[in-house]
């Protein structure tokens, strides 16, 4: 007989029944049809102001899908069109770059893309808060006419092109609307790109979904129905969401191998995308004595197990290599015959220490960004190894990049382990070798380095490349930098949702987001 | 009487927040690093970095600061991100719902579940009473964010009956809602069970062996009356405390479960802001986990006075 007590029971279990049952509908949420990709990244965006967003992928991803560039980048990483179809440097000294505007580009809004409009996004860019706004600080705009912009440097400068490529985010054009009230930009999108967010399927914190741009001037360009990034930060979340259904895609590393490498539709993508190195600071000997003479400097090189020291560190996801570079383009300096100048040889480095007067060792300190657990890893793997040198290492965690900033300019540290992202040698060299940048805090002297530095930055594009071995040879007989691991950056992906995605002509560009296709294609 | 207790906790209540608010302010002061820097990154030169901080006023000396927050906070304007310019307050009452849900959900189901399980072993004892300690002790010990990944991967992955990750709003329907919220429920929820549980199980046992419940069931109560209606009313008082005190550490567990299932609530929030230094808005939220874990206490202390009326008149 049913009791009043029993009753009460099958309501309970009853309401659960029902909870699940009315859940479990739609189950999973996003990665679902084959015409919607759903992506997962582990932070709001730091903004939707393409001037303020971080740079390179995945993060430019939120700018990326509703914001086209001026030029982008081709399947071998040299410039290619985008909202310009023409291009070109006006003089020999590289201080003015003309751009043409192609015949039908419009914004999400319908209004057509002018040269005005560039002009006022470049100033944007100039005045902005992000990270790519060092690099606009001696380049200004001019509208020549309605589709023709030339830029002009007050110094040589060979990449400004490339500054205008989607991962350098300052060519993604912005209409006279979102720029008439920049507060805008923050929470929509005002872009001429394939996409546009679709506000109100977007909250903030948990998804952005963009949807089609019916005013985008290449259609087929357009793969998907909609596009959603969802905000997951925890990895091991998005493995499971990855392997659930919930995501098509997620950038991984080795710690969640485990999870997804016997999973059958789980493919993976890698490709080296930043150089984790030690950057000796205190190359006048101010705080180190020793870390003055050449010799010494060479012989921490040769000191380090490198392929040891990266397997510890980052698994099978990279690999060890003794050139301050990152395999890409040209542009990039990266020399593989290079790559064993410095092999693992601690009795060629006990030589070095002797010769230089240093063989009993001597004292240093390396600040490190601590928020980061892998180059946690890697430089306490170092200091073991350099102690086996005599050399006596303290480490200086730093909480985040800021305070890492901060600790290199106290000037109370020798050395700095320092992630750098791949990109042309132009684009960073500027930290080592400018009176403010933040590796030069020991305003180091080097005429060899600054030679070698002036020719790069007068070489053209078809000297670039021979000048940017050449820098890259400068830093490795100077011993400037330690470098350390190549680092891959490992995209995992749903193979029944979606074809592989590809690096761009071995550079650590991923091919751009609204390249990716759908398995069925 | 009753108001007067109310005025009493509100005006602690106030000393409180404004204790908590200076202290947040000056402990953010003290990390290292700042948004500017944060915005900037490495590349930038001294000159930009410099006319950043001076642009959003981190120039100030730190009090400078504090007391201008606190004028704005006192006519409702708790300041805007320093990242995507809007109103801390818009942000939080966007977020707050779910990390609401999530914590008065785990707390309910702390109560009842830990209510259950504590009078269950007191009314059985023996065995059952062993075993429920035991189930407690390793409830109290298991971290909640080890254990919501390995709900996740249990009942999401392995056996997929709940989602990895996500929040659905109740504007989308109360079954979906809770659907996405059974996991994170349970992972918050355990710790509180097995505290319940145990307060519970004392306090009822050191009710039942009284004498005047003897006398109740002497003259004819039924066993069921005893326990619920009388027993538990005693023990009441331990557990409403209790209830207090996990208030503030359900509001704190929601850091660890809301990133762990992806939620976008106020745990979420705080901590990508104090990674990305947005000082206003790390103020917002810690401001609002005071409120909430302030206003449960008062209820508590409510209650408290309810149960047991000599509260009331003391």
């Amino acid at each position: 007989m049913i009791t009043k007590k029993n009753l009460t029971w099958i309501a309970a279990a009853g309401a659960m029944a029902g909870t699940l049952a009315l859940g479990g509908c739609g189950a999973g949420g996003g990665g679902g049809t084959d015409n919607e990709l759903t992506l997962a990244f582990s932070a709001d965006p730091i903004s939707l102001d393409p001037a303020s967003s971080a740079n390179g992928n995945p993060s430019s991803w939120f700018v990326q899908l509703a914001y086209q560039s001026l030029l982008s980048v081709d399947e071998n990483g040299e410039l290619a069109a985008g909202l310009a179809d023409k291009w070109e440097y006006l003089d020999d000294g590289f201080t003015q770059f003309k751009i043409t505007l192609r015949d039908g580009a419009k914004f999400a809004d319908g209004t057509a893309v002018t040269a005005d409009d560039v002009v006022a996004t470049i100033e944007h860019f100039r005045t902005g808060k992000g990270p790519v706004v060092a690099s606009w600080a001696d380049i200004t705009a001019e509208a020549v006419s309605d589709t023709e912009v030339v830029f002009t440097s007050t110094e040589p400068n060979a990449l400004i092109g490339t500054l205008l490529t989607p991962k350098y985010m300052a060519g993604s054009v912005i209409s006279e609307e979102g720029l008439a009230d920049p507060n805008l930009l923050l929470s929509e999108t005002h872009g001429a790109g394939p996409y546009v967010l679709d506000t109100a399927d977007t909250i903030e914190g948990d998804h952005y979904s963009y949807v089609p741009n019916e005013n985008y001037y290449d259609q087929d360009q357009i793969k998907w129905e909609k596009v959603t990034i969802k905000v997951i930060p925890n990895s091991t979340s998005q493995a499971q969401a990855l392997k659930t259904g919930q995501i098509d895609v997620m950038v991984g590393d080795k710690s969640v191998l485990p999870e997804l490498q016997d999973v059958d539709n789980i493919g993976e993508s890698a490709n080296p995308v930043y150089s984790n190195a030690i950057w000796l600071l205190d190359r006048n000997g101010e705080l180190s004595p020793a870390l003055a003479d050449v010799r010494v400097r060479q012989a921490l090189n040769f000191g380090l197990d490198r392929d040891a020291i990266t397997a510890a560190a980052y698994g099978d996801y990279g690999y060890g290599d003794a050139v301050p570079a990152t395999p890409g383009d040209s542009s990039y300096g990266y020399d593989e015959s290079l790559s064993d100048h410095y092999d693992y040889n601690p009795d060629r480095a006990h030589e070095l220490l002797e010769e230089a007067g240093y063989g009993d060792g001597f004292d240093m300190s390396i600040t490190y960004k601590g928020h980061q657990p892998a180059s946690k890893v890697m430089v306490e793997a170092v200091a073991a190894q350099w102690e086996e040198l005599g050399i006596n290492v303290e480490l200086v965690p730093a909480t985040d990049t800021g305070d890492w900033v901060n600790v290199i300019n106290t000037k109370e540290v020798t050395a700095a382990q320092h992630d750098n992202s791949g990109k042309p040698m132009l684009m960073w060299l500027p930290m080592l070798m400018s009176d403010s940048g933040v590796m030069n805090v020991f305003d180091v002297d080097d005429p060899k380095l600054d030679k070698a530095y002036q020719t790069l930055i007068d070489a053209g594009a078809d000297e670039g490349g021979a000048a940017a071995k050449a820098m890259t040879k400068a830093l490795m007989d100077e011993a400037v930098i330690v470098p350390v691991s190549q680092v891959e950056e490992v995209y995992f992906f749903d193979e029944d949702a979606l074809q592989a995605p590809e690096f761009l002509g071995g550079t650590p560009l991923l091919s751009y987001i609204y390249d990716w296709e759908p398995a069925s294609e | 009487m009753m108001w007067n207790l109310i005025l009493r906790r509100v005006a602690m209540s106030i000393l409180l927040l404004l204790l908590v608010s200076a202290v947040t302010f000056a402990l953010q002061a003290f990390i290292p690093g700042d948004a500017a820097r944060a915005m900037l990154g490495p590349e930038a030169t001294d000159e930009q970095y410099q006319a950043l901080r001076a642009e959003m006023n981190l120039d100030q000396p730190v009090v400078q600061r504090y007391l201008s927050y606190l004028a704005g906070a006192v006519q409702g304007d708790f300041g805007t991100s320093l990242y995507t310019g809007r109103e801390v307050l818009a942000l939080i009452l966007q977020r707050l719902p779910v990390s609401l849900s999530l914590m008065l959900g785990s707390l309910v189901i702390a109560v009842a579940a830990g209510v259950l399980f504590g009078v269950w072993s007191a009314a059985r004892g023996g065995a059952v009473s062993k075993f429920v300690d035991a189930l407690s002790l390793v409830g109290f010990s298991l971290p909640n964010f080890w254990l919501a990944l390995v709900l996740a991967a249990t009942f999401a992955v392995a056996i997929p009956i709940f989602p990895a990750t996500g929040y659905s709003p109740l504007s989308d329907g109360v079954g979906y809602w809770a659907y996405f919220l059974v996991l994170p429920w349970f992972a918050l929820s355990i710790h509180g069970i097995s505290v319940i549980a145990k307060v519970t199980r004392d306090a009822m046992m050191s009710v039942l062996n009284m004498d005047y419940i003897r006398t109740l069931r002497a003259a004819g109560i039924g066993r069921g009356s005893v326990i619920w209606k009388h027993g538990l009313r005693n023990a009441g008082i331990g557990i409403s405390t209790q209830v207090g005190l996990m208030a503030a550490s359900a509001m704190a567990g929601t850091v660890f479960v809301e990133s762990v299932f992806a939620m976008p609530g106020l745990g979420l929030m705080a901590v990508d802001s104090i990674h990305t230094h947005d000082a206003m808005v790390t103020q917002g939220v810690v401001l609002t986990f005071a409120i909430v874990v302030v206003l449960i206490n008062l209820i508590v202390d409510l209650l408290y006075s309810v149960i047991n009326p000599r509260v009331r008149v003391s």
